[in-house]
């Protein structure tokens, strides 16, 4: 065996070592002569090429298959590593003759010969389109989760900042709301928050309130008149809407409120968020308007049954008097009574204009005159004059204008709580004398009505309301804004001070005030 | 001569009607403005008959026959009234009044003072519809 034929065998047997080994995998390889640009392949690599599996090749036939992007590529490779500069495996695109684009990896060492110049290229190949083109998938999958990812963290702290906004939100809300608000632990019935407003109407301390249950706040607990239905409501709907109660927030003093409540979640626990509006005053005032309007109604009552007592009493029986005399005289004409007809008609003329003027009286006594379009002076000094000739009670008016109020309900308010003021004197000051003055006071009018008579005691609030009559005189004047104050002691004569807006309107709103 | 009680409070139409009564057959002879002021004179007089206003100050005119029957059954009196309703009428002849007569009727007055001297009873003219056939009758 010669040397050459010994490294021929040797050479042989080494490539079927590599064959077998490359058999396991599915690398192919191959050998380019540089010189002559004649080219080996195994069949692996002409399998993957696409090359025919048998037959010579050259370099330009694995040219032919390169995808026309990559000629540059592989070009330049070849240039880079004929130069010895290049030892890295490289990934270029082959068009395959059925048209399929692939990717390879391959790999490439020069060799040279004795003379130093560049001899051979081996090399290994590899199909890695599916690596590469599930690689790509997967990074597209990676980058759309990225992406995904990205968004949801934007979302969530997007929420987040909405969250803590409406947080912040709701608590200045609540903070700023002047309706008395608690927030309170469903479970443990423990305040959890109230705003300042609660705070204020409680009349404790923050500290007072919070963490402490409901019960422990008031003197009396809430009463409701259907507890039962009520809580029923608030577990169903989780809601109760403007429900009336009362309770004793400190002894002696009972608030009437109307509760609404809705359960909320604050941080993941059940809570009731209760608001209170106090309709204490208002249900105060309330009755004092049904006890007006039943005054009223009763001082109606009394006023018609008065004058249809003057009516009865004395007008109509005036009147049978002269349906009497008249036939009467008709009984005399038919006698020819002369002397008789004389004396019964000048009876009957005597009766009619006293007649006349009760029914005149009457009617004046219902509406005054005086009270259409006149002052409050002049009405005062019709009223004046008036209890004078009927009562004999001497009554000075004093005016520096004559106070011409626009509001008619005014004037006749003011002219009746005036009457009964000297009605009052009348009945129970004995002999008296009265000064009535009246003066501008700011925006209002202020009438002093002062007698000498004997006074009483105006502490004792029975004898003012019932005794003296006046809680209407005071309720009416207080529909139109005013207000009177009585002064009076045993001996020493009474004092009354009425004020009135002097722009009031009907609802007894001053100007500037919304109703 | 029928000799009677007025009993009325007002004291122009007392008058009145003490001018209306003044006749050859009949006269007032006792006044009183009350029915407690009636019922204490009553005693010491010696009238025929009473006419009674139904409407008085205090005690009403149908209370004031109603007592003075307690202690003078039967002692006619005729009631006068601004009323012609029937209830009124039938309450009034109903608790013994012999006569009821409105007010606005002068000559039913005369009437009616007449009728209850002859034994009769009287609702004055119109107020008779107020009771059934008979019912007038026989009393």
């Amino acid at each position: 065996m010669t040397d050459e034929h010994h490294a021929t065998e040797e050479l042989r047997e080494a490539r079927e070592n590599l064959q077998i080994a490359l058999s396991s995998t599915a690398l192919g390889w191959g050998v380019l002569d540089v010189q002559t640009g004649m080219l080996w392949q195994d069949e692996r690599a002409r399998a993957i090429l696409g090359l025919s599996p048998d037959g010579p090749l050259t370099r330009d036939d694995f040219m032919a298959v390169v995808h026309p992007d990559d000629n540059e590529l592989i070009q330049s490779d070849y240039e880079r590593r004929a130069a010895g500069e290049l030892d890295e495996p490289i990934e270029y695109r082959i068009l395959r003759p059925d048209g399929e684009t692939r990717i390879i990896r391959a790999t490439g060492r020069l060799r040279r010969d004795d003379a130093g110049r560049p001899w051979q290229v081996t090399g290994t190949l590899q199909d890695v389109t599916k690596q590469r083109r599930d690689s790509a998938a997967l990074q597209r999958l990676t980058e759309e989760l990225e992406g995904l990812v990205a968004e949801r963290t934007g979302a969530l702290q997007h929420a987040n900042t909405e969250l803590a906004s409406a947080r912040d939100r709701f608590q200045k809300i609540f903070n700023a709301n002047p309706m008395p608000k608690v927030i309170i632990d469903i479970e443990e019935g423990v305040y959890i928050d109230a705003n300042p407003a609660f705070i204020d109407y409680m009349g404790l301390t923050r500290e007072q309130v919070i963490g402490r249950r409901a019960d422990e706040l008031v003197f009396q607990q809430p009463i409701f008149k259907n507890s039962k239905e009520l809580q029923e409501e608030f577990d169903q709907q989780g809601r109760i809407l403007s429900v009336e109660a009362t309770f004793e927030i400190r002894p002696g003093d009972t608030r009437t409120v109307l509760m609404s409540a809705a359960r909320i979640t604050f941080d993941g626990r059940g809570m009731m968020l209760a608001a209170i509006t106090d309709i204490t005053e208002r249900k105060q005032a309330e009755q004092q308007v049904r006890q007006l309007a039943s005054e009223l109604t009763r001082a109606e009552e009394k006023e018609r049954r008065r004058v249809s007592g003057i009516l009865h009493d004395d007008l109509q029986q005036r009147l049978y008097a002269i349906q009497i005399e008249l036939a009467r005289l008709h009984g005399m004409l038919a006698k020819g009574d002369t002397e008789g007809i004389e004396a019964l008609f000048n009876k009957v003329s005597a009766l009619v204009p006293e007649t006349i003027n009760t029914a005149r009286d009457l009617s004046i006594d219902l509406n005054p005159p005086i009270l259409e379009g006149e002052g409050v002076a002049e009405a005062l000094q019709w009223l004046a004059t008036k209890m004078g000739r009927e009562y004999g009670l001497p009554v000075r008016v004093s005016a520096a204008e004559s106070f011409a109020l626009a509001d008619q309900g005014v004037r006749i308010t003011l002219f009746h709580v005036v009457r009964e003021l000297l009605f009052n004197v009348v009945k129970h000051a004995g002999q008296a004398e009265v000064e009535i003055t009246l003066a501008r006071r700011g925006d209002e009018l202020e009438i002093e009505v002062k007698d000498d008579g004997q006074g009483f005691d105006a502490r004792n609030k029975q004898e003012v309301t019932e005794g003296h009559g006046l809680t209407m005189s005071r309720q009416r004047l207080e529909l139109f804004g005013g207000r009177m104050h009585i002064v009076s002691a045993p001996d020493e004569g009474t004092r009354a001070i009425i004020a009135v807006p002097l722009s009031a309107d009907h609802d007894g709103n001053k100007p500037g005030e919304s109703a | 001569m029928i000799s009677i009680l007025l009993v009325e409070d007002h004291p122009i139409l007392s008058q009145s009607i003490a001018a209306l009564l003044d006749n050859d057959d009949m006269s007032v002879t006792a006044f009183a403005k009350s029915a407690e002021e009636a019922l204490s004179m009553l005693p010491q007089l010696n009238v025929d008959m009473a006419v009674v206003d139904v409407s008085l100050p205090g005690m009403n005119g149908i209370e004031l026959i109603s007592h003075l029957h307690q202690t003078r059954p039967g002692f006619p009196c005729i009631i006068l009234s601004g009323h012609n309703e029937g209830a009124y009428v039938r309450r009034a002849m109903a608790i013994g009044a012999r006569g009821y007569v409105t007010k606005g009727d002068p000559i039913a007055l005369l009437e009616g003072i007449r009728r209850i001297a002859a034994g009769e009873l009287y609702p004055s003219d119109g107020l008779e519809q107020h009771f059934r056939p008979g019912e007038l009758d026989g009393k």
